[in-house]
């Protein structure tokens, strides 16, 4: 009843903007988008089919593809380090690259659109299995041992059983997560599908059209994140709220040796990802014009006579893009974080928001860019804005169950007291919530990566996304590859700089609640 | 020999510890669980070993099991490393959790140890064994629906479902209430003492041990080593007999070790 109050509060709103913003080419209501969706049933809906079919494989191959890596880690632990640094590197391909790079190695069809809808998911559902082949107790695996049996065994009988409510978190995440890789993909030169549709509509400032294909968008990601959620709730019950904790190793002794440890695994994860590289590009066999090897980027950068100028395009545009990623970071986590705090100040407002934040948290935000481009323009703030928007539900989402994570008997301490819920949230709520947050400002960075990408590409026409989509359509392929290496680059940076300070502070202010080894 | 030569030769083994021990960690943060310690179980005998906590019993259970790789030392059990006894399917550990599998239904996670064996089905021996340990009726039933003492009994029923012949109790009824804990004293322990088996229950009941184990080790404090052995010199199937003057003798034997053992200088 609560959710139908929330949906029809927020549609008379929708609703009335609409009627005030009436001439400007900014909104249309709810009543126009609902007969737009009506005159053109046939065409959005065989749009929709497509994406659909190519958001449901890259589901299944990214989820397969997942399970794989997970498995993997749990059976060779030495390696758990340098597979999660490698995957996330992959992760943090920009799309808005890989698209139009996918698209001349798979040709036309679906296959670029499939590839991209399978990076958007394997990640958020690696992370969550990796914990969930880990979460039963050592007893059970003493009982396996004691007769005798290995690794492999534990592996069937107890972690694929137990792992599997994890499992399901992730998929409930991944569900969106592909149709946003599937949108994205078709941006990038499909023939058919939602994202066609909408790059035209904002092409041709059709605003009905843009704010009936990204409500379409918004509804298809809502219903599939919620109807998981329904299901994922019924098999398992008592399912634990998903946090994408870090995957914390042994504490090193010393903070050098730490240090160290980091540098080494950093220098192994790029090597890898230089060799996956090369051996993709000679094993494919690719094209040297187009499918450019990491030598031939060196000679790009640093040994050709105009490497210089490469050089200083490529810098230029990554403080470009920089200066617009940081405040939209900063401000998409600030928001999450303080929305939260008062919503748990107020809990009567929290039962109210919570579901509805979890809804709109599957929007995929940028399969909705076109519309804030149209609202805010081509400019810093509709980037900033994109950036922003992206990060904050999934912060508030995941701020909102951290500080749910405060064990009541600590709050009936602090009411014992006659404290203050002021006090409580400093004292209490906030602490307990500082894991949760700190995995979704992680996993913030490559959302923020590929939002200010796809925005400076769709809109600003100025950045590292602008520079990679322009000189895809201009072949100028080395300088493709140099920026979408950069970004990738920036990416696990800016999530290792990220995870740096979450290690910190949780040791400080956390230390029981980090995941053990 | 090959496992299915021990399957045959299914007399009780003998436990051989020679100057086993145990240290976690390193540096300035290691811990010496278990010192130096020279322990030989007969074949077909039931020892308790019983100590404060912390004190190394669980650490010992576990290196006899092979479950922990001792620092120094070696266990052998009938002149091998457990290892082989455990590859053959011929030791059962019972864990200070039940460690039931809570997607699995009670005569599943008895039926579990068997296939963890490598042993044919039987589902006739799993039905009776659960009708031993007083749970008939609730085969179908999943862990959480059991209570704590009926989970106890079902983690005993997969214990015996292999007919093993080294039997490692580790507080095997230490996370069930008192009363629920003497019925379990008296009704378990026919089960294995009918089957003939090498035993070690590691428990910190007095009462337990000398009720249950023909030879009552008693451990000190951390660094744990063995001060005292005692036999207890009633016969088997003693509940009868608790009070007997030499049971209650028995009990206060070991309780005076222990106590001299925690004193503080």
């Amino acid at each position: 009843m609560r959710h139908l109050l929330g949906a029809l509060a927020i549609l008379m709103l929708w609703q009335g903007a609409a009627l005030l913003l009436e001439g400007r080419f900014l909104l249309a209501g709810p009543w126009d988008v609902a007969r737009y969706m009506a005159e053109h049933a046939g065409l959005l809906g065989r749009a929709l089919r497509i994406t659909l079919l190519e958001a449901f494989l890259g589901f299944v191959i990214g989820n397969g593809a997942a399970l794989i890596l997970a498995v993997t880690v749990i059976l060779l632990p030495r390696l758990q380090a340098l597979i999660g640094a490698v995957a996330l590197l992959v992760f943090c391909l920009p799309l808005v690259a890989t698209g139009p790079i996918l698209r001349v190695l798979w040709g036309p069809g679906i296959g670029p659109q499939v590839t991209l809808a399978a990076l958007a998911v394997y990640y958020t559902s690696f992370l969550p299995l990796v914990v969930g082949l880990r979460a039963a107790p050592a007893s059970w695996f003493d009982l396996v041992e004691s007769y005798g049996r290995g690794p492999f065994t534990a592996l069937v009988i107890i972690r694929l059983r137990a792992c599997l409510p994890y499992f399901f978190a992730g998929l409930q995440i991944a569900a969106p997560a592909a149709f946003l890789g599937a949108m994205v993909g078709e941006f990038t030169g499909a023939e058919r599908g939602m994202g066609v549709l909408a790059i035209r509509a904002m092409r041709a400032l059709d605003v009905e059209a843009t704010w009936a294909l990204a409500s379409l968008a918004a509804g298809v990601s809502i219903l599939f994140y919620s109807a998981l959620g329904a299901v994922g709730h019924r098999l398992f019950p008592d399912r634990p709220a998903l946090i994408l904790s870090a995957q914390s190793s042994a504490q090193p002794d010393n903070w050098v040796l730490g240090m160290l440890r980091a540098v080494a695994l950093g220098l192994a994860s790029l090597i890898t990802m230089l060799l996956l590289w090369w051996a993709m590009m000679e094993l494919g066999d690719v094209n040297r014009f187009f499918g450019k090897r990491p030598a031939d980027i060196w000679h790009f950068l640093v040994t050709a006579p105009e490497a210089a100028a490469h050089r200083a395009t490529l810098w230029q545009a990554a403080q470009d893009t920089l200066r617009y990623t940081l405040p939209g970071y900063g401000m998409g986590l600030a928001l999450g974080l303080g929305l939260a705090a008062i919503f748990t100040l107020f809990p009567t407002i929290a039962a109210g928001v919570l579901p509805l934040a979890i809804a709109l948290r599957a929007i995929p935000i940028v399969t909705t860019a076109p519309l804030i481009v149209l609202a805010l323009g081509r400019g810093a703030t509709g980037t900033i804005t994109i950036v922003a928007v992206m990060i904050f539900f999934p912060t508030l989402v995941a701020a909102l169950q951290g500080m749910r994570q405060a064990p009541g008997q600590v709050l009936d301490l602090f009411d014992s007291y006659g404290a203050s819920r002021f006090t409580r949230l400093i004292l209490a709520q906030i602490p307990a919530m500082l894991p949760a947050f700190f995995a979704a400002a992680r996993m913030a960075v490559p959302a923020a990566i590929l939002a200010v990408t796809v925005a400076e590409w769709l809109a600003t026409g100025s950045g590292l996304g602008n520079l990679m989509a322009l000189t895809a359509s201009t072949s100028d392929y080395n300088m493709l590859w140099s920026s979408t290496a950069l970004v990738t680059l920036l990416a696990g940076l800016g999530y290792a700089l990220v995870a740096m300070v979450e290690k910190r502070v949780l040791a400080e202010m956390a230390p029981e609640q980090g995941i053990g080894p | 020999m090959s496992p299915r030569d021990m399957t045959e030769a299914s007399a009780p083994p003998e436990v051989i510890c020679r100057d086993l021990s145990m240290r976690f960690g390193r540096g300035k943060t290691a811990v010496q669980a278990l010192q130096p310690t020279d322990l030989t179980l007969a074949p077909g005998s039931m020892t308790a070993l019983v100590g404060p906590s912390g004190c190394g019993k669980s650490t010992l259970l576990r290196l006899i099991a092979g479950l922990e790789h001792p620092s120094s030392g070696q266990v052998e059990i009938d002149g091998d490393s457990p290892r082989r006894i455990r590859r053959a399917g011929q030791l059962a550990v019972a864990f200070q959790d039940p460690s039931l599998l809570p997607w699995r239904s009670l005569r599943s996670n008895v039926a579990l140890a068997r296939h963890l064996a490598r042993l044919p089905k039987d589902r006739e021996k799993v039905a009776d064994l659960i009708a031993k340990v007083g749970l008939a009726g609730f085969e179908r039933h999943r862990p959480a629906a059991l209570s704590g003492g009926m989970r106890q009994r079902a983690a005993i029923a997969r214990c015996l479902a292999t007919d093993p012949r080294l039997l490692l109790l580790d507080e095997p009824f230490g996370a069930v209430d008192e009363l629920t804990r003497r019925r379990l004293n008296i009704d378990l322990p026919k089960l294995w003492q009918a089957r003939g088996v090498t035993g070690l229950l590691v428990t910190h009941s007095v009462h337990e041990a000398v009720l249950l184990a023909d030879r009552v080790l008693v451990m000190s404090p951390r660094p744990g080593e063995i001060i005292a052995d005692i036999p207890v010199p009633l016969g088997r199937l003693r509940n009868a007999r608790t009070s007997l003057p030499e049971f209650a003798q028995t009990v206060a034997q070991v309780n005076a070790h222990l106590s001299q053992s925690a004193a503080l200088p």
